[in-house]
């Protein structure tokens, strides 16, 4: 196991290396010249010309991008443009909204999605079963931003019992924090407890069809055992791949979630920073978020081999 | 009183709806008593196993199925008992072992979690008083090293070791009734052998009820006392084993020991095979259902259903004709007997060996090697059979692999008809691709099931650039038994047997010169099996096809075999004509699977007292 996951380590490497270089290249693509964005419209072309120097943007991109990496690997990402702050400070000021954010969709997903997909399961071809199924699709089919409007608008200016929008740090009052949190909470969450509540009636099926399932029948077994142990232990293997691909999606959702509700996490200041180009706040930011991916899928893999004794690695 | 005694029982599945509902098993009466063990026999679709089911309740519930009649097990009715009522009675009172042990276990479990579960379904008791109910049931079960089996998953078990688990799992809670579905057809003939003894003693030991649901009457004549014979839903004959197997009266029990394969039957001779199919359970015809396939039907037998007649000490079978004492005696046909041996030789292994790397460690390097095979020497002569004996993990899939080209020889030569076939050049590649063809064990995994009759056909033609006009793959499905209105169909909407008949249809499709057989026929009924082997010996003799034959039976290549290679941990420890092999054998391990092999005269008997 520690062999394998020095491999599977060592293999991020390169992975790392050329999302770095795809991420550096594309921003140096936007559009748009940072300096009129930092100075603004009136700034003299001496001025612009100094500051184009102090960030480095007359070195050749080669350079730019071996000192950005170059710093990254110290722990430095560099300094924001705009501000001047380090980026890391700037991030891990950022990063506890979100990693709340999906923590919540997290224990959503795993408190709504997977007991409705047994359920559904369990009650195949049933009201019950068509009921979720069709909610899912629902879930499945409507837009993040849209979702997000509509809860707004129920419970935050019709019903008034939730905020609309903002956000209060955990540290400063728990209750309101977790208020905050609930509608971001569930817009994010919604696709992922509708993929997980779907895959996981598919797997389970599949499952409660298998001879082992009739061999634990023929044994005398009760239903709640065959469905919990026997079942389900077999058909949360392939949940655990769908949830590691949709933390990936999670992310995504977050950056227009985060916009419409306000909250200051990663995905608004991915967003303000390329509008405003700030690029080593979206570089640094972006990065953050992928090496985290790229971890959650290794950890998903780990996961197998503790599920499935038949994986060795 | 009788252990088991079922009454009239009938089992229903409702179609879909507006159809009506489908009689599965129609009339059924069966009786056992503690101690002694039933053969149920009957093709595949017979509704043997329906029945098995439902002595346990396991069949779909109410509306989708419907049970009527009277089980009694040890003076209990358990027709109409509820979904509760039938926990306490499944394990503990009947119990049952499934065909194939690798998808019966479960694969995530250990074997001591499942069996300690299945015992305290039924008792209330601790772990560890659980745990040693375990230990004594894989004890019972013959496992070697019980207590070192209790922390081991499924998938870290040989087949056979599997199986035993299996059994141990089932007999855990005492059930005083065991039914074993095919336990054995999945397992090589030695392991067979065994898991059969050890059932039989098990049942003796324990006093216990034994129900053996199985297609090949090749197993039963050993192991049971007495023997039911099913057909299309209905029990046909039923009797003594002695008697039903010594002296059968349905034509159709005559038909299914005719086809089933002997290794002391004659060589080289057709098999009997059964034409047809069983009727579809929803066009089961008006008389005899067993009549549009029965040599010796008369009009009447159309028209009139047969009720069983008792003909004394239990003997009883269904037929118009039993008074007349029905034979469908066959006519000996010799197969076309081929070429002499010393024909030009077509493929040649010399001296070839081939192991697979172990690898490990963190830069995964080859810390060992699996010799698969070690310096076999054998060659197939143009339109002659070898078949290649040998039980799993005796390297002969893993020799052929090499002829195929799917692995290359670490050492040795493979020449097919002068082409080195592990360099060959472009030219050679092809004809090699022509060639050689294979059919492989299992028609249901080997055909693409989105692709039609017609394109599964076509496709290697194409491929090569031959011609696939309509007429061209109609004459290939006529060649085995198949008609026209195959072309348009996917291979889901035929049996096991029709699809094999594909699956040679599509090697047949590039005109071989030489095919692979790779244990062709061990997933097939014994009936079909025998209309495969009939069909390939036809083909061998029509287009002078050579076989390399892969199969762990010796019974089964009786009649197809003109020379046999015995293989044994990578290497070939007998070969020789066949007959040789069969009247002298030299080698200790061909004797051993020789004497396994059902029909063998010193074959473990049974008395049927």
């Amino acid at each position: 196991m520690t062999a394998y996951l020095i491999r599977r380590l060592a293999q991020l490497v390169p992975v790392l290396i050329v999302v770095s270089m795809v991420l550096f290249a594309l921003l140096r693509l936007l559009p748009g010249d940072p300096t009129t964005e930092i100075l603004g419209q009136e700034a003299s072309e001496a001025d612009r010309a100094a500051l184009r120097a102090d960030l480095g943007l007359d070195d050749p991109v080669w350079l730019q991008y071996l000192n950005w990496t170059g710093g990254a690997l110290t722990g430095d990402l560099g300094r924001s443009w705009l501000t001047n702050e380090p980026v890391g400070a700037v991030i891990l000021d950022r990063l506890p909204a979100t990693v709340e954010l999906g923590l919540i969709a997290i224990v959503l997903t795993v408190l709504i999605g997977l007991p409705a997909g047994i359920i559904a399961a369990v009650r195949s071809r049933t009201k019950t079963d068509a009921v979720m199924t069709t909610a899912s699709v629902f879930a499945l089919s409507t837009p993040h931003f849209y979702l997000a409007a509509l809860l707004i608008l129920v419970f935050g200016l019709w019903l008034r019992i939730l905020p609309p929008s903002g956000y209060v740090p955990f540290t400063e009052d728990p209750l309101q924090n977790l208020l905050h949190m609930v509608l971001p909470a569930i817009t994010i969450g919604s696709t992922i407890i509708a993929v997980i509540m779907r895959q996981t009636r598919g797997s389970l099926l599949a499952a409660l069809g298998e001879d082992y399932v009739r061999t634990a029948r023929a044994s005398g077994l009760a239903q709640r055992r065959i469905v919990t142990v026997y079942a389900l232990r077999n058909a949360v293997v392939p949940v655990v791949t769908v949830a590691a691909l949709q933390i990936g999606a999670l992310m995504s959702a977050t950056v227009v979630t985060e916009a419409v509700f306000t909250v200051p996490g990663m995905g608004t200041l991915i967003v303000n920073a390329i509008f405003s180009r700030d690029l080593p706040i979206v570089q640094g930011a972006v990065l953050v978020v992928v090496v985290f991916v790229l971890l959650v899928n290794l950890l998903a893999d780990l996961v197998y081999a503790r599920l499935d004794p038949r994986i060795t690695y | 009183m009788s252990l088991l005694r079922v009454t009239d029982l009938a089992v229903s599945f409702a179609g879909r709806p507006g159809q009506d509902p489908v009689r599965v098993v129609d009339g059924v009466d069966l009786h056992l008593d503690a101690g002694e063990t039933l053969a149920v026999v009957g093709e595949s679709g017979s509704g043997k196993t329906v029945t098995a089911l439902s002595l346990l309740g396991l069949n779909p519930a109410s509306p989708t199925c419907t049970t009527t009649g009277s089980v009694l097990v040890d003076g209990t009715e358990v027709v109409g008992l509820d979904e509760r009522q039938w926990q306490r009675v499944r394990g503990s009172t009947v119990a049952m072992v499934f065909q194939d042990p690798s998808a019966a276990l479960n694969p995530l479990l250990t074997i001591g979690t499942q069996i300690a579960d299945a015992v305290r379904a039924h008792e209330p008791m601790s772990r560890e008083q659980a745990r040693r109910r375990a230990v004594e049931a894989l004890d019972l079960a013959r496992m070697p090293n019980p207590q070192g089996r209790l922390g081991q998953y499924a998938h870290e078990l040989s087949g056979g070791m599997r199986q035993r688990a299996a059994i141990a799992l089932a007999i855990a809670a005492r059930p005083r009734l065991l039914i074993a579905d095919e336990p054995t057809t999945a397992l090589d003939v030695a392991v067979q052998a065994e898991i059969m003894g050890m059932l039989g003693s098990l049942c003796t030991d324990l006093d216990m009820g034994l129900i053996l649901i199985t297609h090949d009457l090749g197993v039963v004549a050993g192991h049971a006392d007495r023997v039911a014979v099913m057909y299309a839903g209905r029990l046909v004959e039923t009797g003594a084993a002695a008697t039903v197997l010594g002296d059968p009266r349905m034509p159709y029990t005559q038909s299914l020991l005719a086809a089933t394969p002997r290794v002391d039957g004659p060589a080289r001779q057709r098999l009997t095979a059964i034409g047809g199919r069983p009727p579809n359970p929803r066009e089961r015809p008006e008389g005899c259902p067993f009549q549009p396939r029965c040599p010796v039907a008369v009009e009447r037998c159309s028209t009139t259903r047969p009720v069983r007649v008792d003909l004394g000490l239990g003997h009883s079978a269904a037929c118009l004709l039993v008074e007349q004492r029905p034979s469908i005696e066959p006519p000996a046909v010799a197969i076309h007997s081929g070429p002499a041996a010393g024909a030009e030789v077509l493929a040649q292994f010399d001296d070839v060996s081939l192991s697979y790397p172990m690898r490990g460690g963190l830069l995964r390097r080859v810390t060992g090697h699996v010799h698969a095979v070690r310096g076999v020497s054998l060659s197939v002569a143009r339109g002659r059979t070898v078949a290649l004996v040998g039980e799993s993990g005796s390297g002969k899939t893993s020799l052929t692999k090499m002829l195929l080209r799917l692995e290359k020889p670490d050492q040795g030569t493979v020449l097919y008809d002068g082409i080195d076939v592990t360099r060959p050049d472009r030219d050679q590649l092809r004809t090699l691709q022509r060639d050689v063809q294979v059919v492989f064990q299992n028609p249901y995994a080997s055909l693409d099931p989105r692709m039609r009759v017609r394109e599964l056909l076509a496709e290697p033609m194409k491929v090569h650039g031959l011609d696939t006009d309509e007429a061209e793959l109609v004459r290939l499905l006529r060649e085995v038994g198949l008609d026209a209105g195959a072309l348009t169909r996917y291979p889901t909407a035929f049996s096991g047997g029709q699809r094999q008949r594909i699956a040679i249809a599509r090697a047949l499709a590039l005109r071989p010169k030489l095919i692979v057989c790779d244990e062709a026929v061990s997933a097939l009924d014994v009936s079909v099996q025998a209309q495969v082997l009939n069909l390939l010996a036809d083909l061998q003799q029509q287009h002078g096809l050579a076989y390399l034959f892969i199969t762990h039976d010796l019974a089964v290549v009786r009649s197809v075999a003109h020379d046999i290679a015995v293989m044994r941990d990578g290497q070939v420890v007998e070969a020789g004509p066949a007959e040789e092999i069969y009247q002298d054998p030299k080698h200790d391990y061909t004797r051993s699977l020789l004497a396994m092999a059902p029909g063998h005269p010193t074959a473990p008997q049974r008395s049927t007292a």
